[in-house]
This record gives C-alpha cells, sequence and structure tokens, in this order.
C-alpha cells in the first residue's frame, strides 16, 4: 500500500470520526510498482445517503486540509449498489 | 495565464450575477422529489447555477485568492501554497481555510448528477445554495477591500 504511516493516520482518524468505519483503500496506491496516482477510497456506510453525501464533503475537506489539495475518490458502499466502482472497491480494498 | 485581479474580480461578479438570478428561479429547498419531477425549465436553470458555481469557485481559487492576497493585504505570497493563501485570509477574516476547501469538494460533487439518488441530489443542491449565497458574500467583501486601497 503506496501511504505514508502519516497519511494512513490521518485517512483513518477521519474517516472513523465522520464515518465510524476503517476506510478500506483500492486502485493504483495498492499497486507497490506504480508511482503516485490518486488515493481511492471505499467507505461501508449505513446513513441515508443525503447524510452520507453532507458527511462526504466534510471529510474530504478535512483530508484536504491535512494532506495538501490532491485527487482522492470516496466511493460510498451502501451494501447494496452493484455499481462496477463499488463492486470492484469491494474486490480488492484493503484497510487503511 | 494569470488575469489582472481587477478583471477576475469582474469576471467573478458577472459569475455570482448570474448565479444569484439562477437561485432566484430555483425552488429555495429541494427534495428527492423536486429532483425527479424537474421540467426542462428546472434542469436547464439548475444546469446554469452549477456552471456558474463552478465558474464562481475556480475563477476565485485560481485568479483572485492570492493576487488579492498580495497585492491588497501585501502578504508574501507568490510562491506558496493555495492553503497558505487560504490560511492567511483566514487570519483576515474573509473566510474559513476548511470552509473553502468544503465548497470545493461541493464543486467537485455537483458535477454528478446521481441519477439513481435524488436525495443524493438534493442534498448537495441545497448545499449548494447555502454556499453560493456565502461565496457572493465573499465576493463582496474582497471587491470592497480592493476598492478601499
Amino acid at each position: 500500500m503506496r501511504l505514508s504511516d502519516r497519511e494512513r493516520r490521518i485517512i483513518r482518524e477521519a474517516v472513523l470520526r465522520h464515518f465510524g468505519v476503517v476506510p478500506r483503500l483500492f486502485g493504483s496506491r495498492l499497486d507497490d510498482a506504480r508511482r503516485g496516482g490518486d488515493i481511492d477510497l471505499v467507505i461501508r456506510t449505513g446513513l441515508p445517503p443525503e447524510e452520507a453525501a453532507r458527511r462526504r464533503l466534510d471529510l474530504l475537506a478535512e483530508l484536504w486540509l491535512n494532506l495538501g489539495e490532491r485527487k482522492i475518490d470516496i466511493v460510498l458502499d451502501d451494501g447494496t449498489s452493484q455499481a462496477p466502482i463499488v463492486e470492484r472497491a469491494r474486490r480488492e480494498a484493503e484497510p487503511v | 495565464m494569470t488575469l489582472p485581479l481587477a478583471e477576475a474580480l469582474a469576471q467573478c461578479a458577472r459569475h455570482a450575477e448570474v448565479l444569484r438570478s439562477a437561485a432566484a428561479e430555483m425552488p429555495p429547498r429541494f427534495d428527492a422529489a423536486t429532483v425527479h419531477a424537474a421540467d426542462a425549465a428546472l434542469v436547464r436553470v439548475v444546469d446554469q447555477f452549477v456552471l456558474r458555481f463552478i465558474k464562481l469557485q475556480d475563477t476565485l481559487g485560481e485568479h483572485v485568492l492570492r493576487p488579492f492576497c498580495a497585492e491588497v493585504l501585501g502578504e508574501p505570497v507568490a510562491d506558496l501554497p493555495l492553503i497558505d493563501v487560504l490560511n492567511r485570509l483566514e487570519r483576515f477574516g474573509f473566510l474559513t481555510t476548511a470552509g473553502w476547501l468544503r465548497w470545493r469538494a461541493l464543486r467537485n460533487s455537483l458535477t454528478h448528477e446521481y441519477p439513481e439518488h435524488p436525495q443524493i441530489r438534493a442534498a448537495l443542491l441545497n448545499e449548494a445554495l447555502a454556499a453560493a449565497a456565502a461565496m457572493g458574500d465573499l465576493l463582496q467583501r474582497l471587491r470592497e477591500r480592493a476598492a478601499a486601497r
């Protein structure tokens, strides 16, 4: 997993605070052979979609504040979605 | 390309004006039913609102905040990351860094329409209506301060 210990701590603590779960990482940052790239996170949540969408904004703002503005994609998984991106995230993701 | 500050502020004022008039034609508050039942006219006005929201935020972020900080407040921010510019503007009471970044996150989310989840689109549009008014206020304060030089 290509995240520094500091990045992992910041991401984990922020997601725990806003969503109460440990986030999972998927995508190119799982591949140690690559460089750079977006930070793709998947968060499992049972919150009502509109509340989850608002918390997603709070979370992104907090991550940018602490990590600098960079490309962070946050996929919310309500447990029922069959969207390809969610299914891919479920398959690949590892806890941050 | 960087615009002169006065020109960038004038551009922002045009975006803010269209944003305001689009907001005035929208319901004061959206819910899933409003989004789901939107007719062609409402879809058009929401598109216009979203486009100007994005343009206003981008123009402020790319062409106004840093030169305003440097030229109007006299802060040495030319080579600093945007986050440092935001922190200076927070210290001067113009905005909060966290608030600006949240508008930024909202700006990015508004480009998705969430056709499967009208309640998410409704929540984001409600957030954007409040943020648009606050961004208009920020622009007004920046223009007044720049004019008072």
